[in-house]
């Protein structure tokens, strides 16, 4: 939900420049706004109700692996995070730390959605299967 | 979990891991600008992470826990929710054919008509369960 808050303060911003009368180099935090509300909100709402609300496993240990849930929510939202930062930063200067930190953001999120796929997986089943 | 929500969420979860690593290289091309050329992979990013992942989950998960019937076939018409699933990804196939190798209009067409008769199929199949629980 802070996401989703922050994507929509983003657009504001590029939306409302002139008005404002922001720097022209504002609309580099575009793309931001898109994969806050995509990955931030969306992806991150459906990664939580989906751990929630699908068919437990068992009895014992009905969610799976709540480590790897909790290191998922982590790597992602902090490669989202290193992302909003940046991205935008990248556009203006391609150097260093901000290539290093761009492609730290692209790792972290990549393995965030492995994590979860693979704890998830075996969620996805009919009443009979086990 | 029905069987066809089952191939709905699992191929989302399959566009899901495909189309953020697709992810992962554009946006490591941002540091690497010899990398630049994986922009052509940008509308295939897309279309795998909005309709293959995000459209297909909430239709899978959207059969299973709509109100049911009380008789016999509790879910509705499944043979429209599995046409849906076929027709949906095939045009998501055609759609990446069209952006990677064969960059004709008339395949980008079919790929729009195919998702378009994906939907037609599910809202047909869905629309009588969206009630109160009383009805």
């Amino acid at each position: 939900m802070l996401f989703f808050l922050a994507s929509f303060i983003t657009l504001f911003l590029t939306e409302m420049r002139e008005f404002l009368n922001l720097p022209p180099e504002i609309a580099y935090i575009r793309p931001v706004f898109l994969h806050m509300l995509m990955v931030g909100w969306i992806t991150q709402i459906i990664l939580g109700v989906s751990i929630w609300m699908f068919p437990i496993r068992g009895r014992q240990n009905p969610r799976g692996r709540e480590s790897w849930q909790w290191g998922a929510f982590v790597l992602l939202n902090v490669g989202l995070l290193l992302r909003v930062v940046s991205e935008p930063m990248i556009a203006l200067h391609r150097d260093f730390p901000w290539t290093l930190l761009i492609i730290l953001s692209a790792v972290l999120q990549w393995a965030a959605v492995c994590l979860y796929v693979a704890d998830i997986w075996s969620r996805v089943k009919g009443r009979s299967e086990k | 979990m029905p069987k066809l929500s089952v191939f709905f969420v699992r191929t989302a979860l399959l566009y899901l891991l495909l189309g953020t690593t697709l992810g992962l290289l554009l946006l490591i091309s941002k540091a690497i600008p010899q990398w630049a050329a994986v922009w052509r992979l940008y509308e295939v990013h897309v279309e795998f992470l909005v309709i293959g992942w995000t459209l297909q989950l909430v239709m899978g998960v959207a059969f299973w826990i709509m109100p049911k019937y009380s008789a016999e076939p509790i879910r509705g018409r499944e043979s429209l929710g599995w046409a849906a699933l076929g027709f949906i990804n095939t045009g998501i196939l055609l759609k990446c054919g069209a952006a990677l190798a064969f960059p004709w209009p008339i395949l980008n067409a079919l790929a729009v008509a195919l998702k378009l008769v994906a939907i037609v199929f599910f809202v047909r199949m869905m629309w009588p369960r969206v009630k109160a629980f009383a009805l």
